[in-house]
């Protein structure tokens, strides 16, 4: 039975409406967060209905469009409505977010040795369907560079809401061929030219530096997303993880997302765990120092989890000496993978700019993906030594660290499917050997573009 | 206080009569839900500014039903003749009280 239409339409949570210009052409696109499913529509739509943030019926929605001077038809908003009702993306009345847990102050556990250098050319300010502002962030930008698509002046014209619909909350910043809109040509961002580095929103100065509060401490780690984390192993010099003299979570930038652990952890379908174990477990596993290979190492790790869960002697004996995975065992890893991955480029170049960097680097791992789903291809790739056994290697300690396993899908779901990931990086790499670093594309890709799902439909 | 009350053909819908409305530059002002005392209405502001055109919404009325009211009615009304078809259009006296 499908919901009643609501007295009062809300464009939902769920719904990511992002403003795109696409070889010069304005779409919006409206992302299911939920389905992963995608619509797309004209800004004259977007104009329509940008107002359904459940303080007015469909009467106030068709003066609200009026007063905005996008109204032409009374049927025509009704369809759109009628378009995202039956799609799942409007909801009842007002919302009112969850209250804020209180914030607890705990010691940093920041990456050991390590520091960032960014070649500033913008790589990871064309990858994202999200670069998010805080209300007061999208001020400053728009004052900063008012001229960028009108901003300035008609704030609609550079921003969405993050999430839904109104005027409140976080913004999502428009894309040009999937690039922020406030990149210069020469990819260096306009904002950190014109105003500093202040002038940047924190997500960006922060990036990619991740935070995750497992109960004892906040584990400050790196998301291997961007070729300038791998490039930066083995440089000091670089910009640290948190500002100097940073000791616990009060000393981080205010915009720092930390993301805390939930108080049960599946680490298979049927076990979980608490975070003090996940912490006491990942403390043994980097104890154990950097893997020959990653592939075999995750692999056999997964094992070992889903064997025995967390018990710390089993996962030491999963590292000590990790067997090759067997072509039977990770065929239906990569067969979906590949089906996702072919999916989504089949999804993207629909829309997407041959330009855009997300749609060049999505290709590029279909096709990996696609080269190896066979058996003979998929046993030489997984015989093949590894390209770049530190970079594989310290992906993994970056994971681990940072807790970049937990959460989404269950651990020994994780570990294998991280896996994957080095072995279609590598097969990228095989395929085309001017690509630098394609394990931070993969990663950049599958967490940001939702490849990451396959994961979930191997485990079912 | 006198107004004017155009009827249009059956056949012509909101669609209709939304399509006249943006091309003529009027814009939604108001919509006034039905009561018991009186049916819905759409209210559109003509281009002069002063002028002001009542979308009669009565699934009971044979047929779609406007009224025209200010200083531009004679315009309106000949736009709406020029472009959809009108059945009538008759000066209409306000009843005492309603104005």
């Amino acid at each position: 039975v499908s919901a009643p239409f609501p007295f009062h339409p809300r464009l939902a949570e769920h719904a990511l409406v992002r403003l795109h210009a696409v070889a010069g052409e304005e779409i919006v696109v409206i992302h299911d967060g939920r389905s992963g499913d995608l619509h797309r529509m004209g800004s004259h739509e977007w104009d329509l209905i940008s107002s359904a943030d459940g303080t007015r019926d469909l009467d106030g929605l068709l003066l609200a469009a009026s007063r905005r001077d996008a109204y032409r038809r009374a049927s025509e908003v009704r369809a759109v409505l009628d378009h995202l009702h039956a799609a799942g993306l409007l909801a009842e009345g007002v919302d009112y977010p969850d209250p804020t847990p209180p914030v607890v102050d705990r010691p940093l556990d920041v990456l050991p040795d390590y520091s960032l250098t960014c070649d500033a050319t913008g790589g990871c300010c064309g990858v994202y369907g999200s670069i998010v502002f805080t209300p007061l962030e999208a001020a400053r930008a728009r004052s900063t560079l008012p001229l960028v698509r009108n901003g300035g002046e008609d704030p609609r014209r550079a921003f969405t809401p993050e999430r839904g619909a109104g005027d409140e909350g976080s913004l999502a910043v428009a894309l040009v061929d999937n690039r922020c809109a406030y990149l210069a040509e020469d990819g260096r961002c306009g904002l950190h030219v014109k105003g500093g580095a202040s002038a940047k929103p924190a997500g960006c100065r922060i990036y990619p530096a991740t935070f995750v509060d497992d109960g004892a401490s906040i584990r400050v780690s790196v998301g291997v997303e961007c070729g300038c984390v791998l490039a930066s192993i083995g440089w000091p010099g670089g910009a640290p993880l948190v500002p100097e003299g940073a000791r616990t979570r009060a000393d981080l930038d205010r915009g720092a997302r930390v993301v805390r652990l939930p108080d049960h952890l599946a680490v298979t379908a049927d076990r979980s765990v608490s975070p003090a174990e996940l912490a006491a477990w990942s403390r043994v596993v980097l104890a154990a120092g950097p893997p020959a290979d990653a592939v075999h190492a995750f692999w056999s790790l997964a094992a070992a989890v889903e064997a025995e869960g967390l018990a710390l002697e089993a996962s030491l004996r999963a590292l000590s000496s990790p067997p090759c995975p067997t072509v039977n065992d990770v065929l239906p890893w990569i067969q979906a993978l590949a089906d996702r991955a072919a999916s989504r480029v089949g999804s993207a170049a629909s829309w997407r700019s041959a330009a855009d960097r997300s749609l060049l680097l999505s290709r590029a791992i279909a096709a990996a993906s696609a080269s190896i789903r066979d058996p003979g291809s998929l046993a030489a790739a997984l015989a093949a030594a590894p390209a770049d056994p530190a970079a594989e290697a310290f992906y993994l300690r970056a994971a681990i660290h940072g807790h970049h396993l937990a959460g989404k899908v269950p651990l020994a779901l994780a570990l294998r499917d991280r896996a994957l990931r080095v072995l279609v990086a590598r097969a990228m790499g095989a395929m085309d050997p001017a690509m630098v670093h394609p394990l931070a594309a993969v990663e950049a890709i599958f967490r940001g573009h939702g490849v990451e799902v396959y994961a979930l439909e191997v485990g079912r | 206080l006198t107004v004017i009350r155009v009827v249009f053909a059956e056949r012509t819908t909101r669609d209709d009569l939304d399509d006249w409305a943006h091309e003529r530059g009027c814009r939604l002002i108001a919509v006034v839900p039905p009561a018991s005392d009186r049916p819905g209405q759409s209210i559109f502001r003509d281009a002069d500014r002063q002028t002001l055109v009542y979308l009669i919404d009565d699934a009971r009325a044979p047929a779609p039903v406007a009224i025209v009211a200010g200083p531009g009615e004679s315009d309106v009304v000949r736009a709406f003749r020029d472009r959809l078809p009108v059945t009538l259009d008759e000066p209409f006296a306000v009843p005492e009280g309603a104005a």
